[in-house]
């Protein structure tokens, strides 16, 4: 493999004496019978394989970028990261509301991401696909985490708060008013691990994507200015992402009567 | 629907089912004199009343206000006209004054004078300042407290689910009083209630819902 920024190239025999550390886990595993020793073979062999598999592909639509191809990168991740977000919700909340994740996070990472690609970063074309699927990624992933808290946090208010919002519907509320105090709660509860990240950045941790460039051999300065726009792109991102679906997914929670659902 | 209701008559509900919980084949709620809607719990009191306002919906039946089919208005303003108190007491946080409030600012309706609000208070015998925390109320208290925030609106009628049953008698003989004062004011009063002493309300309406499983047919006195 080519290295031309001058990173060091891990050659596949060194590659392998990596998985000298698998071997220590699954010997420890063994010993203390914590009985974990096949998902960690599972799991280092899934790694192993998913990650060749993603490198070959990145690598041919490198090779060929074209629009189409690049899209259908993006709605695959966006559709990966809705069915996530049900993997990870405790609660399961009205059947609307899972409309209202589609299309909160469809067009909210969408947003995000076209803002980045073109505004911030400025690349051309609009669909290179060397830029345009890691941030992507980044993006995508950042505000899954934050629509599955925003939705779990949603139901559970819905839940706990339902006998004060149908005293405020009793009194002639608006389920949009009866709602606020849930939607701002939800709100605010999915987009804190963001916030909490550009505290500790730097500090606490080395984010990944700049260890990775740094690794790669781009200078460090460099490295952070990427690292800054990304996560001002993930603040961007998260931000849309469940700002919609906290702003339209209250109503999945009233039926045409303006009364809340699953009550009585 | 052919039956038209009365001309005195506020609610009148024909043929009215929900699930197998009741079957109530007329309701009517007059004006002048407040209306009593016993039986037994889990006969579908708070059912029936929370129907009034569209919070439930029936199977069978009509509701109609002054001769309105309830179904064709706008649900929230019907609760702005038709205001109802839960037998749960609740607070949506803040102080004494906050939570009176609570009821007209709900119903987007300016807020009233704390001279009115005092008033309020001392109508439902609660010895509270304005400033005072309601978190560290007792039952009793919030219950009169809640009672207090929908008598502060602006609506045509109350529909009260259980408003005394934290109260103990001699409260509980005053607030039915006032309640008797309100309707004769032309306030339209209903008031889901256990069996008990009502003579307070005097000459009350009273609708009784059996207790018999199913074949519940509500009885107009």
């Amino acid at each position: 493999m080519s290295t031309p920024t001058g990173a060091i190239d891990v050659s596949l025999l060194r590659l392998a004496a990596g998985y000298v550390f698998v071997l220590l886990a699954l010997a420890i595993a063994a010993r203390r019978k914590v009985g974990r020793t096949s998902e960690i073979l599972i799991g280092s062999l899934r790694m192993t394989v998913q990650l060749v598999a993603v490198g070959y592909l990145l690598e041919f639509m490198f090779e060929y970028p074209h629009p189409a191809i690049t899209l259908a990168a993006l709605a695959a991740m966006q559709t990966f990261a809705v069915r996530n977000v049900y993997r990870r919700v405790k609660r399961r909340g009205p059947a609307a509301l899972g409309r209202v994740v589609w299309i909160s996070l469809f067009t909210g990472s969408a947003v995000a991401i076209t803002y980045f690609l073109l505004v911030i970063l400025a690349i051309t074309p609009w669909y290179e696909p060397r830029y345009a699927i890691p941030v992507a990624g980044m993006l995508i992933g950042n505000s899954m985490t934050g629509i599955a808290l925003a939705y779990d946090r949603l139901v559970a208010g819905f839940e706990d708060r339902s006998a004060t919002i149908d005293a405020a519907l009793m009194l002639g509320a608006t389920p949009a008013a009866a709602s606020r105090g849930c939607v701002r709660d939800a709100f605010a509860a999915a987009i804190l691990p963001t916030v909490n990240a550009m505290m500790g950045m730097g500090i606490v941790f080395l984010p990944g994507m700049m260890t990775g460039q740094i690794l790669g051999g781009a200078s460090p300065v460099l490295a952070i200015r990427y690292q800054i726009a990304i996560m001002l792109g993930i603040v961007g991102s998260v931000t849309v992402t469940t700002f919609l679906l906290t702003s339209f997914g209250w109503r999945a929670f009233f039926d045409a009567d303006k009364r809340l659902i699953g009550t009585r | 629907m052919a039956s038209t209701s009365a001309p005195t008559a506020v609610f009148h509900g024909q043929d009215l089912r929900f699930r197998d919980v009741f079957r109530i084949e007329r309701f009517i709620v007059p004006s002048g004199a407040p209306t009593v809607v016993t039986g037994p719990s889990g006969s579908g009191k708070s059912t029936l009343l929370k129907a009034l306002v569209r919070l439930v919906p029936l199977d069978e039946g009509t509701v109609r206000l002054h001769g309105v089919d309830v179904a064709t208005i706008d649900p929230v303003a019907l609760r702005r006209r038709v205001v109802m108190l839960g037998q749960q007491a609740v607070r949506f946080g803040g102080t004494v004054r906050d939570e009176l409030q609570a009821g007209r600012s709900w119903a987007q309706t300016a807020p009233a004078d704390d001279a009115l609000l005092v008033d309020a208070l001392q109508s439902v015998r609660l010895d509270k300042t304005l400033e005072d925390d309601p978190a560290v109320f007792s039952g009793g208290e919030l219950q009169r407290l809640a009672l207090a925030r929908v008598l502060l609106t602006d609506a045509q009628a109350l529909l009260l689910d259980e408003p005394t049953a934290a109260l103990g008698a001699g409260d509980e003989e005053r607030i039915l009083a006032l309640l008797a004062a309100r309707a004769a004011a032309g306030t339209t009063v209903v008031i889901a209630s256990h069996a008990r002493d009502l003579s307070p309300l005097g000459d009350a309406n009273v609708v009784a819902i059996p207790a018999d499983a199913f074949q519940r047919t509500g009885a107009q006195r």
